[in-house]
């Protein structure tokens, strides 16, 4: 029993030693912005101290994510900032809000983050944007927030608007549709099945019977393709939202046999469906490069630090399309469809 | 009292001396660990982990198991996010609500595991966990939950003194199961039976009672677990909670509590509960990308657990010798 | 007539395959019922096909769980081995070759974790747990986390092909089916490995070496599962390192629902059936247009269901013998 009261007093004591010399600032939301933005130049400060850039992708681990997060990594290299990268290979939003708590307490000089879930993440970008850490987003948005812009390939909903109205060219105006998104949660993903909703609403002969979500895991996805498949025998179209759902559901269509029955239409990496074109199953996806959006996203908050900020027009990676910026800061690099023709263009 | 006694130092001791150990390195790591702001961080990450730590140990000093109590964090989340932003409920009724449910579920797991005595309590708690996840998704059909009114943030937003609640909460809590275990007859008599079931209810001990009340205390637990989430995240997930029970059991069979029941600490799990969290956290600061945490989670589990084995066995040998002389 | 009745009585009740096996006919009956299309050949060759991956590593994961141990790293070692088979394939090396090197390493892994559990001490729910963490970290460091597709033609048929009518993973789950029942039922190293479930002192007393005996369920299960691995990445076409995640609970499940317990009970048949429990429900409910989150609630009340039978059964074993006695 004595041992346990003086290991008691030891934890106490230990815990006040770590509490008493900590340097003595309030809360982190009240942490206010240590000297570190102040006539910085290309990737330093005045100081000569090197910008830490702190990224938090939706996950890693998916192929969409690794090329989104080398264009990351290599913005890093090419301006010779710090890249800090951390995320799980789940698509959690609580753990989104950790390394973002954790970001901030490393003091990084600007956030980039593809939101998992838009509310959950808003009271972290707050406590960011009380620490005074400007606030870039990527791909998937959080608008109520601070930040400052938004990278990504298009408009989210006019993306699904076009992708909905290149459904109804190949599958016609009637039947049955369904929609393969990767996560309820996640804002651009329900940006785009609004634009699908904009479009298919206005065929009264195709209606809308399921939406699943994957969770963003390709194993999942490709089993949700088998029961809507299994489940609706008459189903003529399915949407894929994002880029995993899109090839598990061209894998799904082609192992139950009705390629060409079933139009698939929706957001994938080239490579992961190259094989599909060739005997029909697709015929038409779009996409944006995800290695640009991470490098420009990288890209315009050096620099923001550096006093630069990006205009419609400029060029912001090389052999890039110039982008454009709207009035609630979304810069849009431009997307690409593919088919038959261009898709062996491309590797990623 | 006799001189030759066994001194052997107390198995938290060694815990200790890793924490502190591993909390240096992580201070070289990043100084930035250890301020006040990251400490503080540490504990809001990772509070509902270890709310959920303090009623495991006693489910599983007492040789049982609760894996549901993941589900039941979901479950809880989800209910007082529907009742609230769905239903316009007031956030008190609505989470008096929640933790009506997360009582009911205590009591079923607790009063199956009374029906089936030979049975192993993992497999009854599986049985709810995958049953309650589902429950949990069919609430809203997948789709988490938000809206919620301003007056619930501040369940996990609230200050004292310039330390948020939840730290205060997490430690009175701790404190009061280590006071539970050492200072009441209903705690002690978990050790009874965890260690000789038959024993104990011959002793005079009423077993049933107290295995019903210790269930129904877990889920209670995991369902306040489940509101501090929601409120903190501002949002209700389906999936939230999602491997809590293995975080838990984790950091208590770190802290030297046999997974067989009968023999640990408050203490060890407090212990065992920072080792993990402050493990993660440090790597974070330091950049250690998320793949390599999970490798080093995974090596310092085995260690730890290894050295605590040894640390008993040694404790063991040095008893049998005193008993010899 | 008396002896007669007691003798297919006795057949219920020691035969807990029997009771499952019931269960799973009942079960498409009701199916079929409600919704025809549901016994339609297209779909039962479907549902066969769903199940077989579930299948091999529930068929595997009865040997650890009935000599009383826990496997929760299957998920990862399914990664692996199903990362190895695609990776090895896209280098350019013969199929044949490629499938043995997976398989090999999924019983490497399976000795690993048995090694660490039995030379290390610690408990086999902590330290797959551990091991868990440690395979899929290396497995994303060292794969990169890329995408692996365009598996050639000669190995995809393994899982999308079909022979006969029926697909190819169907043959080889029956292949695993008849293996693991010559293996558990005709084997001194079956009745060995129920024994230490059932009563590991008297196990022990009779000779058995409990610490080989586990080991080599743990490395049954790896193997089984590579082999799962294999398949699956031949019925996918592509592999992503992700996968698995979670798929530990639904083997379990599968297992318990198939009427395995901690205490010896359960038999390779048994998993078997219980996979195709979980497949059929989860099929059903998608052919009858039934919310897919019921699939959780039907799968964890069958649990219970399950261990509600299992003791159910021994109580009438135990007196049924009292009475013969």
């Amino acid at each position: 029993m004595k041992m346990k009261k003086i290991l008691a007093m030891l934890c106490s004591l230990a815990l006040t030693m770590a509490v008493g010399c900590s340097v003595p600032t309030e809360q982190p939301a009240a942490q206010d912005g240590q000297p570190a933005q102040t006539e910085p130049e290309a990737g330093q400060t005045a100081e000569n101290k090197q910008l830490v850039i702190g990224v938090s992708p939706k996950m890693i681990g998916a192929p969409y994510w690794e090329y989104a997060n080398q264009g990351c990594v290599e913005a890093g290299k090419a301006l010779g900032v710090k890249v800090e990268m951390q995320a799980t290979t789940t698509a959690s939003a609580t753990e989104q809000v950790s390394i973002i708590d954790n970001y901030i307490t490393m003091g990084v000089d600007a956030l980039v983050v593809a939101a998992n879930d838009e509310s959950t993440l808003l009271p972290a970008l707050k406590r960011a944007e009380e620490a005074g850490i400007p606030i870039f987003t990527y791909d998937s948005d959080v608008p109520d927030s601070a930040r400052l812009y938004c990278v990504a390939g298009t408009g989210q909903v006019n993306l699904g608007e076009i992708m909905a109205q290149q459904l109804v060219e190949e599958m016609g105006e009637e039947g049955e549709v369904a929609f393969m998104t990767g996560s309820l949660g996640a804002f651009n993903h329900n940006q785009i099945l609004e634009g699908y909703r904009n479009v298919l609403s206005q065929y009264p002969g195709i209606t809308e019977v399921a939406v699943v979500e994957s969770g963003d895991d390709q194993q999942k996805a490709f089993v949700n393709a088998e029961n809507l498949l299994a489940s609706y025998p008459n189903l003529k179209g399915i949407l894929g939202v994002a880029a995993g759902e899109t090839p598990a559901a061209a894998e799904a269509v082609v192992q139950a046999g009705r390629s060409g029955e079933v139009q698939i239409v929706g957001v994938a990496t080239p490579n992961s469906v190259k094989q599909f074109y060739e005997d029909g199953t697709l015929t038409k996806t779009v996409l944006w490069d995800p290695y640009d959006m991470g490098y420009i996203a990288v890209k315009i908050a050096v620099d923001y630090l550096g006093g630069v900020e990006p205009a419609t027009g400029d060029v912001l990676i090389d052999g890039g399309n110039p982008v454009t910026i709207d009035e609630d800061g979304n810069l849009y690099i431009g997307t690409t469809v593919f088919t038959k023709e261009n898709i062996g263009n491309y590797d990623f | 009292m006799d001189k030759k006694t066994t001194r052997t130092l107390p198995r938290e001791c060694y815990l200790l001396l890793i924490l502190l150990l591993i909390g240096f390195t992580m201070c070289l790591g990043n100084p930035k660990f250890l301020t006040f702001g990251n400490l503080q961080n540490i504990i809001l990450n990772n509070f509902e982990i270890g709310m959920i730590c303090v009623t495991m140990t006693f489910v599983i000093l007492m040789g049982g198991m609760d894996m549901s109590v993941g589900s039941v964090v979901g479950l809880c989340g989800m209910l007082v996010g529907v009742l609230m932003a769905n239903c316009g409920m007031h956030p008190v009724p609505a989470i008096l609500c929640a933790l009506l449910a997360a009582a009911a579920v205590g009591a079923l797991n607790g009063g199956m595991v009374i029906a089936f005595p030979n049975s192993n309590p993992m497999i009854i708690t599986i049985g709810s966990m995958v049953l309650i996840r589902a429950v949990c998704r069919l609430l809203t059909e997948g789709w988490p939950v938000n809206g919620f009114p301003l007056s619930f943030s501040y369940l996990s937003y609230s200050t004292v003194a310039g330390v948020n609640c939840v730290v205060f909460c997490l430690f009175i809590t701790m404190l009061g199961g280590q006071w539970f275990l050492q200072r009441t007859v209903m705690g002690m008599s978990l050790y009874a039976i965890g260690n000789n079931e038959r024993g104990a209810y011959f002793a005079g001990v009423r077993v049933r009672r107290i295995k019903l009340i210790m269930y129904i205390l877990s889920a209670l637990m995991a369902g306040l677990a489940g509101v501090f989430l929601t409120s903190r995240m501002q949002t209700g997930y389906p999936d939230a909670g999602d491997n809590y029970h293995m975080d838990a059991i984790a950091a208590i069979v770190i802290g030297g509590t046999d997974i067989a029941g009968g023999e640990g600490s408050m203490m060890g799990t407090l212990l065992g509960f920072f080792i993990i969290s402050v493990l993660k956290n440090g790597l974070a600061l330091m950049g250690v990308s998320s793949l390599d945490q999970m490798v080093f989670t995974g090596v310092v589990l085995i260690f730890t657990i290894w050295l605590n084995r040894w640390q008993k066995k040694r404790h063991q040998q040095k008893m049998q010798k005193t008993q010899m002389q | 007539m008396k002896r007669r009745l007691s003798r297919y009585r006795l057949l219920l009740i020691q035969r807990e395959e029997i009771s499952i096996a019931i269960t799973l006919v009942v079960v498409l009956l009701v199916f079929g019922v409600m919704e025809p299309s549901f016994l339609d050949s297209v779909n039962l060759v479907r549902l066969l096909r769903q199940a077989c991956i579930t299948a091999i590593m529930a068929i595997g994961i009865v040997f650890v769980i009935s000599a009383n141990g826990m496997d929760v790293s299957v998920g990862a070692i399914l990664a692996v081995c199903a990362t190895l088979s695609a990776q090895l394939l896209l280098s350019g090396l013969p199929a044949p070759t490629a499938i043995l090197v997976s398989l090999a390493a999924g019983a490497f892994m399976g000795l690993l974790n048995g090694l660490i559990v039995t030379k290390l001490g610690i408990k086999e729910l902590i330290a797959t747990l551990a091991t868990s963490y440690i395979i899929r970290g290396l497995l994303l460091r060292i794969s990169g986390a890329k995408w692996l597709t365009n598996l050639p033609r000669s190995f995809t048929v393994i899982g999308q092909g079909s022979f006969l009518g029926i697909p190819i993973p169907v043959y080889i789950l029956l292949a695993v089916t008849a293996g693991a029942y010559l293996l558990s039922n005709y084997t001194a190293l079956g009745k060995q490995i129920k024994a230490v479930g059932g009563n590991r002192e008297a196990a022990i007393l009779s000779g058995v070496n409990v610490d080989r005996i586990k080991i080599l369920t743990f490395v049954i299960c790896g193997f089984c599962t590579g082999v799962a691995g294999v398949v699956y990445a031949a019925r996918m076409g592509s592999v992503q390192s992700n996968t698995g995640i979670g798929m530990e609970f639904e083997v379990i499940s599968a297992t318990l629902i198939g009427g395995a317990s901690f205490n010896g009970d359960g038999s390779p048949v048994g998993a078997l059936l219980g996979a195709l429990l979980l497949s059929a429900i989860k099929n059903g409910l998608v052919i009858m247009g039934i919310s897919p989150f019921m699939e959780g609630v039907v799968t964890g009340l069958l649990i219970l269901v399950a261990l509600a039978v299992n003791v159910a059964r021994s109580r009438m074993e135990n007196a049924m013998e009292v009475q013969d006695g």
